[in-house]
């Protein structure tokens, strides 16, 4: 994943003294990319994830004398005066359930009960720095790093007990919280006496041994995550449920359109409006405050602003042309042994085949809205909301602002759904510039119409393939040109495809001759990270066409795939899992149903999915019936966690495969309503059986992304094997699917 | 401004706001209730729901002016950690909810079927909670959960 965020280059892996009295053994590590050095923050009183009540929120006390961001460090551990052990990370848990698995991590390599280890998250004034909260990174690159400080944990607490002890460091082990000597546990000592009035640190060993997986106790049991409790009954907060005293409610005066300016604002009716404590203007951002949300509402309606339009003309319809007429910058991926972009590969085909794919923008539509509660005094600034990336929207909102970054405090909450939309400083940014202009904490909660029509898109995609089969059936050549607007960041003479290119590349999976080009285009709406970004669709492209080439081989596309696997045994065997767990049934046969199989990589990970799908012939509405996935993502750490990942992607999959398009012209959305955009419900759910593929030894793989992505191309060839009916254009909606059956 | 005294919970409160205001944000802002979420303020996607004399309404687009006397039973209402409504605690058994914001919608929907209906079948359940959306895609534990409850999960 490509970042620009300019860190200080220096790397660091070890430990550092702690300044302050700390009550407890601290260790620090590196997150490799780079960083500063680690002064801790002992004192600072715990901030666990929020469940205060509907009152003020109370902000720890932030060190700001000697508090230097820890940006080297992804986490440390903490040991504590009563043996509980306190786990630091600026990683935040929004349902995936990483909250649940870094406790395991660490109580496993400190032979600590689960429940005596507390994860602190998030909080910039107490938690490490961390680059965010996405790309399936928590478990996969951070998860590692907490194990080895586990074990330098546990290695300098043996130390200790065995001094303690007064036997070699051989002769000690730890054991349910504390350690003993083997074979003798009558001499023992408590974490809580060792750990007790010590200071110490430790320098990060990566050759340190980890916890054996035939001695794990913890890890891969599929302990139930506590934060579930709060949240079936009201007490969990989310960014939106934020106050403070004296808090306004802040409303911006929206651009009707992407490109659109701000010409004219006329305040005079809603400043003399009741509640309203201020307007302000710069540029194209203007707003407004109340003391209740009401007041707000009805102030912002009558505010008149003149927009000078929006200087786009493409629409829903015309994207498609639009990326084809802009594309530039054409960059290879893949490494260099692989064909060359200049070199055409269909010369050599006999009967190629040529199929171009579209995708349209759609949005993350989380059901909690972007929100923010931002109070700006003269000393410090204090933002609560739920963000998926806390270091980077204090860093956005210091810049904002002129402040030190240090005084600037970022309280993550609880965030009702993401998928990538509560990454970028939007609602933080709006609440933070009223709340240094009206001089009180102003709360912003966007409206659903808002998060349609003014918020972020996972750019429209269109991937062209070319591609054929050589005498004995097999894939001579595949050339694959995907046109899309860049991720991140968005446009530049030097942006890369990261984001939209994922999965492109054919030969992360199969092996044969291909190229693959990525194509910069334009976007008239802002693109940004969208669960697992480009790799939905162009794993829907590419498994789509793989069946296409089983039909001209007259082979079964799980043969088909399977000779094309060259050495990737970890995808074969998850192919083969999939389709046991399944039963492959094509041809519909006895079960009425179509049957169609997806592979993907993503994060490490490796899935294949199958899904059943039936069709409504009157309405063209398909009916998936049943998704069954077989996922190796190396060590697992919680099955059931990751099995509810697994279920809620290709949920979401479903949804946008079969509903989800961002209508829009000349910049403005046209359809910004649950009721338009219509995500799927419960009764268009598929139910989904998972079964894991796990080697040990493998390393932790993400899980927050990799099965969204097979989703579409499983349902696409289970809609040909039911019906021979195929669609190049998302969403396959029922109108669509009947005007494919009529056209047959 | 008007005052209205409710009915929330069992417990009466006194409330001076806008008679459009609407209970949702009653609840929210007046109260301090924020178990009952905001998810588009026009009866899309059931976040907001509550009972009024136990029957699922959605909070965002009902007026203060028009709760009167009706009992009003939000999440917090429902039941407690110590004292869990069966759905509560069937919601925890099948580890239902991912990041939690659509849950408390989802339980008064499902607290209003198995009131009226002890024994859904998959299609009652279908359409009962049709109008709860959930973009982490819990549907099929939300499923499971509601039929444990019910006491019909095989």
């Amino acid at each position: 994943m490509v970042t620009e965020r300019t860190t200080p280059s220096i790397s660091r892996r070890r430990l550092v003294q702690s300044a302050g009295a700390a009550a407890g053994l601290t260790i620090f590590w590196s997150n490799g990319t780079g960083a500063q050095e680690a002064t801790p923050t002992g004192n600072a009183t715990p901030v666990s994830l929020p469940s205060a009540g509907a009152t003020p929120m109370a902000t720890p006390e932030p060190q700001m004398t000697s508090l230097q961001p820890p940006t080297s460090a992804d986490a440390y551990i903490r040991v504590n005066e009563d043996g509980t052990v306190t786990l630091l990370t600026g990683k935040v848990e929004f349902g995936q359930g990483i909250r649940t698995g870094f406790a395991q991590l660490v109580a496993e390599e400190l032979s600590v009960p689960f429940d005596s280890v507390e994860v602190i998250m998030g909080q910039t004034n107490e938690a490490p720095f961390d680059i965010g909260t996405f790309g399936s990174l928590s478990t996969r690159l951070t998860g590692p790093r907490i194990r080895q400080a586990g074990a330098a944990m546990r290695q300098w607490l043996l130390e200790l007990g065995a001094e303690e002890l007064g036997v070699d460091v051989e002769s000690v082990a730890l054991e349910d919280g504390a350690v003993i000597v083997s074979g003798d546990a009558s001499q023992t000592v408590e974490l809580a006496v060792l750990a007790g009035g010590k200071q110490a640190t430790r320098e990060l060993d990566p050759d340190l041994p980890l916890k054996d997986p035939s001695e794990f106790t913890v890890i891969g049991q599929s302990i139930p995550r506590p934060d579930v409790s709060d949240k079936v009954n009201g007490a969990a907060k989310y960014g939106i449920d934020a106050v403070a005293d004296d808090m306004v409610w802040g409303k911006i005066v929206r651009s009707p359109a992407f490109g659109a300016t701000l010409s004219d604002v006329d305040f005079s009716e809603a400043e003399s409006m009741p509640g309203v404590i201020g307007t302000f203007r710069d540029g194209n951002f203007a707003g407004l405050a109340a003391e209740t949300l009401q007041q707000a509402e009805a102030a912002i309606a009558a505010v008149n602003a003149t927009w000078e339009p929006s200087p786009s003309t493409t629409t829903s319809a015309t994207i498609f042309d639009v990326l084809l007429d802009t594309a530039r910058d054409g960059q290879k991926l893949g490494d260099d042994t692989s064909p060359a972009a200049s070199d055409d590969l269909t010369s050599q085909i006999l009967e190629p085949l040529n199929v171009t794919f579209r995708a349209p923008y759609v949005n993350h539509a989380p059901i909690e809205p972007r929100s923010a509660l931002v109070s700006v005094t003269d000393e410090r600034v204090d933002v609560w909301s739920s963000t998926q990336d806390p270091f980077g929207v204090r860093g956005a909102i210091a810049e904002l602002l002129g402040r030190d970054v240090e005084s600037v405090v970022v309280s993550p909450q609880y965030a009702g759904g993401a998928f990538g939309s509560k990454i970028v400083a939007m609602a933080e940014s709006e609440a933070a510039r009223l709340s240094q202009e009206f001089g009180r904490p102003v709360k912003i909660v966007w409206t659903r119409d808002e998060e349609f029509s003014n918020g972020q898109y996972r750019p429209a995609m269109l991937i062209n393939i070319v591609t054929g089969l050589d005498g004995d059936g097999n894939v001579s050549a595949w050339q694959y040109d995907l046109y899309s607007a860049a991720y991140f960041p968005e446009g530049g003479e030097t942006a890369n495809g990261a984001a939209a290119d994922w999965s492109a590349d054919v030969l992360e999976i199969y092996s044969m001759t291909a190229r693959t080009i990525w194509y910069q285009a334009d976007s008239p709406l802002p693109p940004y990270f969208w669960r697992v970004n480009g790799g939905t669709n162009n794993t829907w492209a590419r498994e789509v066409t793989m069946d296409m080439l089983a039909e001209q081989a007259g082979l079964d596309p799980v043969t088909f795939r399977k000779n094309h696997m060259g050495d990737n045994g970890r995808m074969a065997a998850v192919l083969d899992a999939a389709v046991e767990l399944a039963g492959w049934t094509p041809g519909v046969g006895q079960t009425g149903q179509g049957i169609g199989v997806a592979l993907g990589f993503d994060a490490n990970t490796y899935v294949a999915e199958v899904a059943r799908v039936e069709l409504d012939e009157t309405t063209g509405e398909v009916l998936v019936r049943q998704f069954y996935a077989a996922v190796d993502c190396g060590l697992l750490v919680n099955p059931e966690a990751a099995t509810h990942q697994i279920e809620g992607s290709i949920v979401l999959g479903t949804s946008s495969t079969l509903r989800e398009t961002i209508q829009f012209e000349n910049g403005e959305v046209t359809n910004p309503t649950f009721a338009e955009y219509a995500p799927i419900t419960m009764r268009e759910a598929p139910p989904v059986e998972v079964v894991f593929v796990e080697d040990k030894s493998n390393p932790m793989g993400g899980i927050g992304e990799p099965a969204v992505a097979p989703t579409t191309g499983a349902i696409a060839n289970a809609l040909y094997d039911l019906a021979g009916v195929r669609l190049f254009d998302q969403p396959f909606t029922a109108d669509r699917v009947l005007a494919a059956l009529k056209e047959q | 401004m008007t005052s209205y005294t409710l009915t929330i919970n069992g417990a009466e409160e006194s409330v001076d706001v806008d008679e459009n205001t609407p209970l949702l944000w009653v609840l929210r802002n007046t109260l301090g209730l924020t178990g009952t979420k905001f998810g588009c303020g026009l009866s899309q996607c059931g976040a907001c729901t509550v009972h009024l004399d136990g029957v699922a309404m959605r909070s965002c687009v009902t007026p203060v002016s028009q709760v009167g006397d009706q009992k009003v039973t939000t999440i917090e209402g429902l039941g407690t950690e110590d004292d869990p409504h069966p759905l509560q605690a069937a919601w925890i058994e099948t580890q239902a909810p991912q990041c939690g914001y659509c849950q408390s919608g989802q339980i008064m929907s499902a607290a209003a079927l198995l009131e009226s209906n002890p024994d859904p079948s998959d299609q009652d359940i279908n359409e009962a909670m049709q109008g709860n959306l959930c973009r982490c895609g819990t549907y099929n534990r939300i499923r499971q959960a509601i039929k444990l409850a019910a006491g019909t999960q095989g």
